[in-house]
């Protein structure tokens, strides 16, 4: 009981810590994988096609004879790591904007903020599919796809915070005593919003690998043989009655990842205690 | 005695019910089909882009001419065929046909028919082009060439060849005006939704064997798996254009039957020779060599269908180039080839020139991406980068046409007239020769077999000029692409065809 009242809300979450546990296995799997096999998935093996999971091959084999747990994991490196790339990107770009039309305010605030009404009023998967569509298909091209919108919710959700940080005392004194746009910005208005911004991003992602392997799936993502996990549910959907493996392997990780992301950001927004109940409302 | 009495009458019904069953077997079915497939057809107008070819498929729409399953060329409207001279052929159109509409086909409705599709049929128009047609007399047509063409009859046996009535349709295309539909197929079209169904009914009218089912139903299903799951559980009866993969799972259900004719056509690599290392003889040579086909059919078809050794060897009609081209998989060979080129590999790298590396970006579409994969996996291990580029016929035509692209994948049909086929895929203005081949000895061999008339010889100068093609490889033969129907066993007289979007729906086909 004692060890309980010493120990972070964080850890004393049950969300957060099942998200965090959950989270860190995927990744600590992913990890191990790719520094300790060669696997190559452009090496075929026709005498093991189809094979039903089993102890050389614990999720079993795909149509080429490849491994479907190596082929998950390698999957799972491209899939988190385009994600975790998308997710920073519109980080980046969000909280840019948002600071900059928040703080600005004026014509800057106004112009910015119609664009992202905009942008908001697009339907966002559908865009992304034109955009993807356009240039062709490839991951590089999805991840461009989906950062052109993805970062209108950061950008709208940090201007709101911005707002009412401006006419907080501590950051009109600032002013007052003629601290420069510079250090106002980085010093006080970034560490304040970036928490919850933070909190936001670790939910959004969930929705991000959903979204890109969403896309990978109807093929505007991965290019074979790269293994991402949209385009592993695409490819072992023509065989679900003959190996429904090949589609459950991809489909868990997916749900497993997501579900660990959604715990973890779900619990971290439960425990707001440092955050304000207007920036909680705003999430 | 009782009992013999109870033995006897249950006998007695088994062979009643045995024999209405055969009896009712025979006769017209009430029974209505029920066929998926991914497309119904791009317009109602029989001159419209390949309409027609899903009309014959259909049972809705004739030719002059047909293809039998066997692979003949047999009059259909046409009652004979007759040459006449080396340029001139005439036509004599079978007696009391009528459309739709009770109108007589006579010669001056088919001549309407056939310059109105060459007027408004672009798909049509390098075939008819060749021809000019005159009227003789109200049953008969002459038909010229400008040079002596003996491939006049797989002419008007082309599949987007069709007569209609156009006075009907009206001199511009009327693309989906049921109304104005009037064609001689054994069905007609009572109701068109598109990219949803068609229903059709028996035309009572009809001048052939009259069909045994009343009233067919057409499902514009777009997914083969989803086509094959609707035939699985019985919501479909017959589902074309299987993929491999969902054909394979098919095969396992006692209820359905798989229909696995090889088509004559040939899943071929075309190759950009603009490319550098595409214009050198021995890159094209070995990347051949260095393919595995019968892995390819394995491991990307099912085995469903089996390897092309050059471009012409799906044709039926030339079993003898089966042994010519690449008749076995020989990747030692094709290394070499490579080293003798110059393109190197170290430490098992990717190959390189000069310090260009030998890679290149394989675009593929439809239900190519596993051969693709393949493909990609096979060159790899002689030290050859192929990218896959994975997407809709759209992008890759637009990338032709720019210029913006290295080697792509696609099936035509070499059943038909060889000589103007091939031309097709390698003579220097042939709509099929994508990668820009010209070849002086190639060109020479096509303009000598423009020139002769005796069959035997033609014969021979097209197996020349399909050796002479494969040692050049401008493009690289892989395989007949799968074409497969599948269907359910009550569904009774479907005859496969080796071009399996011809004549799904014949007169004896019905469901018990």
């Amino acid at each position: 009981m004692k060890l309980k009242t010493h120990l972070p809300d964080t850890v004393r979450s049950p969300m957060v810590v099942s998200g965090f546990l959950l989270l860190l296995a995927i990744i600590l799997s992913i990890s191990t994988f790719q520094f300790t096999s060669d696997y190559d998935p452009a090496i075929f093996d026709a005498g093991n096609r189809f094979n039903p999971p089993s102890v050389s091959n614990p999720l079993g084999t795909d149509r080429y004879g490849r491994d479907v747990l190596s082929q998950v994991l390698l999957g799972g490196r491209i899939t988190l790591a385009t994600c975790s790339m998308a997710m920073i990107t519109v980080m980046f770009i969000g909280i840019t904007f948002g600071i900059v039309a928040g703080y600005s305010g004026g014509i800057v605030d106004r112009i910015l903020l119609s664009l992202i009404d905009v942008l908001l009023s697009f339907p966002s998967t559908v865009l992304a599919i034109v955009i993807a569509g356009f240039f062709g298909p490839s991951l590089k091209n999805l991840l461009i796809a989906v950062t052109c919108f993805w970062w209108v919710r950061f950008a709208q959700i940090t201007r709101g915070m911005v707002l009412k940080i401006i006419h907080e005392p501590d950051i009109e004194a600032a002013v007052a005593i003629g601290a420069s746009r510079f250090t106002i910005i980085f010093r006080e208005l970034l560490p304040r919003v970036t928490g919850p911004i933070i909190i936001l991003a670790t939910m959004e992602l969930g929705k991000l690998i959903l979204t890109i392997s969403g896309l990978s799936f109807l093929g505007l993502g991965a290019q074979p043989p790269t293994p991402e996990w949209g385009a592993l549910l695409s490819d072992g959907r023509v065989y679900l009655t003959r190996a429904p493996h090949l589609i459950f392997a991809p489909g868990i990780a997916i749900f497993l990842t997501v579900l660990s992301l959604n715990l973890l950001g779900e619990g971290l927004l439960s425990l707001n205690k440092g955050l304000k109940k207007e920036e909680v409302e705003l999430l | 005695m009782k009992h013999f009495n109870y033995l006897a009458a249950i006998l007695i019904l088994a062979c009643g019910i045995f024999l209405a069953d055969n009896v009712m077997a025979a006769k017209p079915s009430s029974k209505p089909l029920v066929v998926a497939s991914p497309m119904l057809t791009h317009t109602l107008d029989p001159a419209g882009f390949e309409s027609a070819s899903f009309m014959r498929g259909m049972g809705l729409a004739e030719g002059l001419m047909r293809i039998t399953k066997e692979g003949k060329i047999v009059p259909e409207l046409a009652e004979s065929l007759t040459r006449i001279s080396p340029t001139r052929w005439e036509i004599k159109i079978r007696p009391h046909v009528r459309f739709w509409s009770g109108k007589a086909v006579d010669a001056k409705a088919v001549y309407n028919s056939l310059e109105r599709t060459r007027a408004l049929n672009t798909h049509a128009t390098p075939i008819i082009q060749k021809l000019s047609f005159r009227i003789k007399d109200k049953m008969s047509l002459i038909v010229e060439t400008e040079v002596p063409n003996p491939a006049v009859p797989f002419l008007l046996a082309y599949f987007d060849l069709v007569i209609h009535n156009a006075e009907s349709y009206g001199p511009e295309l009327n693309l989906f005006d049921m109304k104005a539909m009037d064609l001689t197929g054994m069905f007609k079209m009572k109701e068109f939704k598109a990219n949803e169904t068609a229903t059709l009914e028996a035309n009572p009218d009809y001048w052939g064997e009259k069909p045994l089912t009343r009233k067919i139903t057409w499902i514009e299903i777009a997914d083969s798996q989803a086509r094959a799951m609707a035939l699985q559980s019985g919501q479909v009866d017959i589902a074309t254009k299987i993929s491999p993969e969902s054909a394979i799972g098919l095969e396992r259900l006692p209820h359905i039957r798989l229909i696995k004719r090889p088509p004559a056509n040939t899943r071929t690599i075309y190759l950009n020779l603009k490319q550098p290392y595409f214009k050198e003889q021995k890159v094209r040579q070995a990347l051949a060599w260095a393919v595995d086909r019968q892995a390819v059919v394995d491991l990307a078809c099912e085995g469903l269908t089996r390897p092309a050794t050059t471009w012409l060897s799906s044709n039926p009609a030339y079993p003898e180039t089966q042994s010519h081209g690449y008749t076995h998989y020989d990747p030692r060979k094709a290394s070499s080839l490579l080293d003798e080129a110059g393109w190197l590999q170290k430490s098992g790298g990717v190959r390189s020139k000069n310090g260009i590396p030998l890679r290149f970006t394989l675009m593929s579409w439809g239900s190519a991406k596993p051969v693709a994969e393949v493909l990609q996996s096979q060159w790899r291990k002689i030290g050859i980068d192929a990218r896959v580029l994975h997407v809709d016929y759209g992008i890759i035509s637009a990338k032709r046409k720019k210029g913006d692209w290295d080697a792509s994948m696609e099936a035509w049909s070499t059943f038909g007239d060889a000589a103007a086929l091939l031309a097709g895929q390698f003579s220097p203005n042939g709509p099929g020769n994508y990668g820009g081949y010209n070849n002086v000895e190639t060109n020479r061999l096509f303009e000598q077999l423009s020139q002769e008339q005796d069959l035997q010889k033609r014969r021979e100068l097209i197996l020349r000029l399909d050796r002479q093609i494969i040692e050049q490889t401008p493009t690289i033969p892989l395989h007949p692409r799968p074409y497969l129907t599948a269907i359910n066993r009550k569904v009774v007289g479907f005859e496969p065809h080796f071009r399996q979007f011809d004549r799904i729906i014949t007169p004896g086909l019905y469901k018990k």
